[in-house]
């Protein structure tokens, strides 16, 4: 099949899905009401609370939700085929992707704009907010392992990358001076940061540049030192974990925001760049399968798949976005289609263009292994994105070396942002009970030496499919509670129960498998400690969110029976 | 028919004498100690008596201006100081001040009351007129410029969402996190907090009355876990 036919595909599922499906629901079913006060109105407070443009939030959304989920998921899923994969990005936006996102939306607008957690408290039971929280702390654990993996152990083994890296932040400390501190504009602020950050990358693919990295890796053959990981790995993790370090504990302002910004024009560029190089090039599958088998690597088509792409088709992470976020800021109740389920949709299109750097850009299925496959995601998107440069004249090896920062620094943004968070969760959590965790600095480390452990120990296909059950189980609980405040509202709710249920059957199907291969397949032979210490560590995790799962189950059948229990009592 | 209903917009770039304000609170302190009104009176009296005149004359004029017309003109005042002002002078090419912009195309610079009504008068005269006739060709093009600038608009406003949005945010949620403090400080006694009302504080009660239930509820608003994913949005 022909790349175009693909984007034309995609752009069909856009198209229908948005047009028709949605704006159908959107109508009919929920009748948002133009006039009617929005919480941003109501309650506005200038800060939290605060009506925005549409169009603005609808860029806010989509940088919210559109990161590293949507490119990974679709080249690790091509492993069963190009089929499975593709049908799952377009069918899974189309029927569940943009309901959650949307429902969480217009829910937290008609419900004052409570987060997800005070929903579940009130519409599920007490005890489906900690379940919540323990999601989302599951979640952002398996996500820094995950992300720390697929940088530090791939990306920036390459010794044409680090210091490209290294130049995006030094240019991101830069914009954050030039703008609060020398108050200069905007423009000037961003033209000269992003030519500096090019330079920089283009410095980093000169032979003197590399050969320094490649001097402190110990390349070619660099050597195994710490847990089965080799010095290259080591370093390149240690890289990362740095720059994790001084974004969590240094002002916002003078680190993670300005590098945030610069990092935007970079890999937006690069998109820009790729599609257009992918237009030009209009490549075909060559021999990619549609189908491979139905038990690869991940495991088991069903229910693997639907968690090995999560955002990109579902993420559960969405719903915490649109609810606590945007949801305060609509200015009318008819802007939460065009923002959550547009953006939701958009993101689909950001999972269409990955996938076919994993499909297309190598031409082959052989093309798309040695380029990493699945056990190398972010590698195989860095050399596919390249592959597309090259038909805009962009040299491969400078392309291979923009793809692998453009990823790293969206990683890291992530990454250093997650670490303050679990930094201020930790300081909150356990704070009265060991006051050093209230220190800054300690908090930091504990969290990082957390992540060094997830990432030197855990497989990256392993990590990846828990992150992404962790993640479907928060967009299952999402969709249950959008079906429960539907029910309460009486109108017709069986567009975002189906999918609550096939979101919580899958997904628990996913959780059992992995406990079950961890436990009764790879601890048993497990050739090291460190690979028993692994599957330990997985299989207890996936036990820990099934039983969570199991409370949510039970709760959440409670709540879709109260209606009618409060019915019968009173007809009796 | 009716008059037009796209009413001729008039851009007006004229220097506009300005006092600079300090934050809400400290305002609300320089009222209640009696200088606010006199400072920002000092101010304003510092400029220039020729230019202060000549603003008179001009806000006379544009109000002139504003009865004659009606609903058929829409005014606006540029500070060429502003970015705004700066690039309009540039694309003009005014040079003195104030000059007037009509529909964005048409320039006037000087002090000719009867020399802008003629080419305000010109400009609603083909406006109507393309009302009633369905549009003339000049008219189309003007309609895919009006197009083509909302779709610019709608380009930057989303490309403002993806990028400083988020600093925008982050700086008003400090505002915001700062001005709760201070009225807990100074108010803590309203929501239960043990804090004994000073002179001062009851001096600012007035000012901050208007905003005590907005500060409450924001003060008081439930919290959890979900509410710190601001902190990392874009994670996924």
């Amino acid at each position: 099949m022909n790349s175009i036919i693909v984007l034309i595909l995609g752009a069909l599922g856009i198209g229908v899905g948005y047009f028709l499906y949605a704006r159908r629901i959107d109508r009919d079913i929920v009748q948002p009401d133009p006039k009617k006060a929005t919480p941003a109105k109501m309650y506005m407070d200038g800060v939290d609370f605060t009506p925005s443009s549409r169009n603005v939030l609808f860029g806010y959304q989509f940088k919210s939700i559109a990161a590293l989920g949507p490119i990974t998921g679709p080249i690790i899923a091509v492993q069963w085929g190009w089929l499975p994969a593709l049908v799952w990005v377009i069918l899974g936006t189309f029927f569940i992707g943009w309901v959650q996102d949307y429902g969480a939306m217009i829910m937290g607008v008609r419900r004052e704009g409570d987060t997800m957690g005070a929903l579940s408290y009130k519409l599920i039971s007490p005890r489906a907010r900690n379940i919540l929280m323990l999601f989302i702390y599951f979640y952002l654990l398996l996500i820094m392992g995950a992300f720390g993996n697929a940088v530090g152990k791939v990306l920036m083994t390459n010794p044409q990358v680090p210091f490209g890296m290294i130049a995006v932040v030094l240019m991101g400390v830069l914009a954050g001076q030039m703008t609060y501190k020398w108050k200069q504009d905007i423009i000037l602020t961003t033209v000269i940061t992003v030519v500096l950050t090019f330079v920089g990358i283009w410095v980093s693919t000169l032979p003197f540049m590399s050969s320094i990295f490649s001097g402190l890796y110990g390349l070619p053959d660099s050597p195994t030192v710490l847990l089965g990981n080799t010095q290259a790995q080591v370093l390149g993790t240690l890289l990362v974990i740095i720059f994790c370090y001084l974004g969590s504990v240094l002002p916002i302002w003078s680190f993670a925001q300005p590098i945030n910004y610069v990092s935007f024009w970079i890999v937006s560029l690069g998109v820009l760049g790729g599609i257009i190089g992918l237009l030009l090039w209009r490549p075909g599958m060559g021999d990619f399968p549609v189908f491979t088998q139905f038990t690869t690597a991940s495991g088991p088509l069903w229910p693997m798949l639907f968690v090995t792409i999560a955002c990109g088709a579902i993420s559960g992470w969405h719903s915490l976005v649109s609810s606590s976020g945007t949801a305060r800021q609509l200015e009318k109740e008819t802007d939460a289609l065009p923002v959550g389920g547009g953006a939701m949709f958009m993101e689909m299109a950001f999972a269409v263009i990955a996938f076919l750097t994993a499909t297309v850009a190598f031409g082959s299925f052989q093309g798309y292994q040695d380029a990493g496959g699945a056990g190398a995601a972010l590698g195989v998107f860095s050399k596919g994105l390249a592959n597309f440069l090259g038909y805009i004249g962009i040299p491969k090896d400078f392309g291979v070396a923009y793809g692998s920062v453009f990823l790293t620094i969206m990683a890291l943004t992530i990454m250093q942002l997650v670490v303050r968070f679990m930094r201020v969760a930790s300081a909150e959590l356990v704070g009265d009970a060991l006051p050093v965790m209230k220190n800054v600095h300690v908090g930091t480390i504990v969290a990082l030496l957390l992540t060094l452990l997830f990432v030197w120990i855990i497989p990256w296909l392993t990590i990846w499919a828990a992150f992404g059950a962790a993640n479907q189980l928060m967009a299952g609980l999402a969709l249950l509670l959008i079906a429960l405040w539907l029910m309460s509202e009486g109108r017709k709710n069986t567009w975002a129960l189906y999918p609550s249920i096939f979101m919580i059957v899958t997904t628990l199907a996913a959780l059992l498998y992995l406990a079950y291969t961890n436990f009764f397949i790879k601890l048993p032979g497990a050739a090291s400690t460190q690979a028993a210490v692994a599957a330990i560590l997985v299989g207890i995790i996936a036990l820990v969110l099934v039983v969570a799962a199991a409370f949510l189950i039970v709760d959440g059948w409670k709540a879709l029976q109260r209606p009618r229990e409060e019915e019968a009592a009173k007809a009796a | 028919m009716p008059p037009t209903l796209q009413p001729v917009l008039l851009e007006v770039l004229a220097h506009i004498p300005t006092d600079l304000f300090h934050c809400s609170h400290c305002e609300r302190l320089f009222d209640a100690a009696g200088i606010g009104a006199p400072v920002h009176q000092e101010m304003r009296a510092a400029y220039p008596p020729e230019m202060l005149e000549e603003a008179a004359h001009l806000a006379t004029w544009l109000q002139g201006l504003s009865a004659r017309y009606g609903e058929q003109l829409r005014i606006r005042v540029v500070d060429p100081q502003s970015l705004e002002g700066f690039f309009k002078s540039l694309r003009h090419r005014i040079g003195r001040y104030p000059a007037f912009v009509i529909n964005h195309r048409t320039k006037y610079t000087g002090w000719e009351p009867a020399a802008l009504d003629r080419l305000l008068k010109k400009w609603i005269a083909q406006s109507v007129s393309c009302d009633q006739s369905g549009g003339t060709k000049m008219f189309v093009w003007e309609h895919v410029g009006d197009r083509l600038r909302h779709i610019a608009r709608v380009a930057c406003e989303v490309v403002y969402g993806m990028t400083t949005f988020d600093w925008a945010r982050d700086m008003r949620r400090e505002r915001g996190e700062i001005e709760r403090l201070f009225v807990l400080i100074t108010f803590g006694d309203l929501v239960g907090l043990p804090i004994l009302p000073p002179y001062y504080t009851l001096r600012l009660l007035p000012y901050v009355i208007p905003s005590i239930n907005r500060w409450k509820r924001s003060l008081l608003r439930e919290r959890d876990w979900t509410d710190l994913t601001g902190l990392i949005e874009g994670i996924d």
